[in-house]
C-alpha cells in the first residue's frame, strides 16, 4: 500500500513556475543537459531550412548538444536524395557542429531509417539513452506491439526513481489538434506504465502545430509537430491546452538542470511562442518487492 | 548478425543480449536502400512462386477476421476506428504479394489494442492496414510477403 502513498506524495509536490515569455532566460548551469525538439519537420521545403538556420543562431547563445525527432523524419519517400534534401543539408551546420541527433519514427517515415547512422537509433525502432540527470526513452508509436511494452515496463522499471524520465514519439497521447487529436488507445495502454514508472515529461509531433498541455496526472505533454509542417489554424480549442500556437513554424529548446527543466519554443522568425520551467516532483525510491 | 551481449549491470540486464545492428547501421542512405532493395530480391527469387493464402492459411484468415470483427464490434471499436482514421488511412492503394511497399506513403497506423490481439511476429515483419486489406510486411525487404483482402470494415 506504499505507493499510492509516494504518488499522492508526487501530486500534491509538483509545482509548475511559468513565467513571462519575455522574463524567460536559461541558467546554462554547468553539466546541465541542453537539447532541442523538433517534430514532423522533414519536407525539404524552405520553411524546414528556415527553422534549422534559427536553431542553428540560437545555438550560439543556448549550446546544445543534441537534437530529439519526433517523427516524420523523412516526408515523401527515403531515397539517398530525399535524407539529403530533408536531413543532411537543412542540418548541415548542426551535424557539422557535432549535434547530435536521436530520432524517433513516425507514420510517414521508412522503418528502415532506424539503420541510418545520424539518427542514433542504432537498428532499433525503440531505444533509451542517458545524458547526465535524465533518462530518454524513444518509442515507436506505430506500432505498439506487446514486445515494445513489455520492453518499454522493463526499461522503465530498471531506470529508478533518481533521473529524470522523458519519453518521446510521433503520436500524442494528449493533443487538441483538430486533424489527429489525442490517441486514445495507445494512451490506454502505455499512460499506466508512465503514471506507475514516474515519466515526468513527453514529447510528441504528428499534429501539425505547437501545444502544451495542462499537467495530465503529474506528467507533462508538448506537441511540438510544427518544425516543418504547419497546419495553420489546427488547433481546437479545449480545456486542455495551457499554451499553444499554430501561425508559424516552431522548434523547442530545453536545459535540464537538477530538478528543474527549463524550455523554450521559438518561431523560424526567433520569436518566443511559449517558456517556463518545470518542476520535478519528489518521488521516493521503490521499495523492494516483500516476500510473504 | 551480431548479437549484443550487455554487462550485468543490473538484475534486469543480467544474461540479457540483443541482436546488434551496429554493422548495419550506417551514414549513407544508399547503403540502406541497396539493403532493402537487394534483400526484396533475394526473398522475391525465393518465393517467385509465392501466392496469396501462403502465408495466412484459409482457417488463419477466418481467425483474423473474426478478431478484427470482434475488437470493431466490441468495447475498443470506437477507439479502434478513431485509431486508423487519426492515421491518414489509405483509400486508393492495393498491393499484391513480392511488391514493395510504396516509397513515400505513410503508414496507416494499427489499432494498439487490436495488435495486442494478433499473433507475435519475428522482428523482421509487421502487420499493416492497406485500404481494408490486412497486409504481413517484411520490414527490412519493404515487401509484400501476405494479404488478407476485405479484413476491415467498409466504413471507418
Amino acid at each position: 500500500m506504499r505507493r499510492p502513498r509516494i504518488f499522492i506524495l508526487a501530486f500534491l509536490t509538483l509545482i509548475v513556475f511559468c513565467v513571462r515569455a519575455d522574463e524567460f532566460k536559461f541558467p546554462l548551469k554547468m553539466g546541465s543537459v541542453r537539447f532541442a525538439a523538433i517534430g514532423d519537420m522533414g519536407t525539404g521545403e524552405a520553411p524546414q531550412y528556415e527553422v534549422a538556420e534559427r536553431m542553428n543562431t540560437e545555438r550560439l547563445q543556448f549550446p546544445f548538444d543534441f537534437v530529439i525527432m519526433l517523427g516524420d523524419n523523412i516526408y515523401g519517400g527515403s531515397s539517398p536524395k530525399d535524407f539529403e534534401s530533408k536531413f543532411e543539408r537543412p542540418y548541415k551546420a548542426l551535424l557539422d557542429s557535432s549535434v547530435k541527433f536521436y530520432a524517433s519514427l513516425g507514420n510517414h517515415d521508412n522503418p528502415n531509417e532506424r539503420f541510418y547512422k545520424f539518427f542514433n537509433m542504432n537498428g532499433s525502432n525503440y531505444y533509451t539513452f542517458k545524458k547526465g540527470n535524465v533518462r530518454f526513452f524513444a518509442l515507436d508509436s506505430n506500432y505498439m506491439d506487446a514486445k515494445q511494452l513489455a520492453w518499454l515496463q522493463k526499461e522503465l522499471q530498471d531506470s529508478g526513481t533518481s533521473d529524470w524520465k522523458i519519453c518521446f514519439f510521433h503520436h500524442p497521447l494528449y493533443s487538441s489538434g483538430k486533424t489527429h487529436g489525442s490517441s486514445i488507445e495507445l494512451r490506454s495502454l502505455i499512460e499506466p506504465l508512465f503514471i506507475k514508472y514516474g515519466v515526468d515529461v513527453v514529447f510528441s509531433g504528428h499534429d501539425h502545430v505547437y501545444e502544451r498541455v495542462r499537467p495530465e496526472k503529474g506528467i507533462y505533454y508538448f506537441t511540438e509537430g510544427s518544425s516543418g509542417q504547419l497546419r495553420p489554424d489546427g488547433l481546437a480549442q479545449t480545456s486542455i491546452t495551457d499554451r499553444g500556437f499554430a501561425s508559424d513554424r516552431t522548434f523547442m529548446l530545453v536545459e535540464v538542470a537538477g530538478d528543474v527543466l527549463y524550455f523554450e519554443t521559438l518561431s523560424r522568425g526567433g520569436a518566443v511562442v511559449d517558456s517556463g520551467e518545470l518542476r520535478r516532483p519528489v518521488r521516493a525510491p521503490e521499495s523492494p518487492p516483500q516476500n510473504k | 548478425m551480431a548479437i549484443k551481449k550487455y554487462k550485468p549491470t543490473s538484475p534486469g540486464r543480467r544474461g540479457m543480449s540483443t541482436q546488434d545492428f551496429g554493422d548495419i547501421t550506417t551514414d549513407q542512405p544508399e547503403k540502406i536502400t541497396n539493403r532493402q532493395q537487394a534483400l526484396a530480391q533475394k526473398i522475391r527469387e525465393a518465393r517467385q512462386h509465392a501466392r496469396r493464402g501462403d502465408m495466412f492459411s484459409e482457417e488463419a484468415q477466418k481467425a483474423f477476421r473474426r478478431t478484427v470483427r470482434e475488437e470493431f464490434g466490441g468495447p475498443h471499436g470506437h477507439g479502434a476506428r478513431t485509431t486508423i482514421r487519426q492515421g491518414e488511412p489509405l483509400k486508393t492503394i492495393h498491393l499484391h504479394v513480392n511488391e514493395p511497399y510504396p516509397d513515400g506513403v505513410p503508414y496507416t497506423t494499427l489499432p494498439p489494442t487490436l495488435l495486442l490481439k494478433f499473433p507475435k511476429l519475428p522482428d523482421q515483419l509487421a502487420y499493416r492496414i492497406v485500404v481494408r486489406d490486412l497486409i504481413l510486411l517484411d520490414v527490412e525487404a519493404n515487401l509484400v510477403i501476405d494479404r488478407i483482402p476485405d479484413t476491415f470494415p467498409e466504413t471507418i
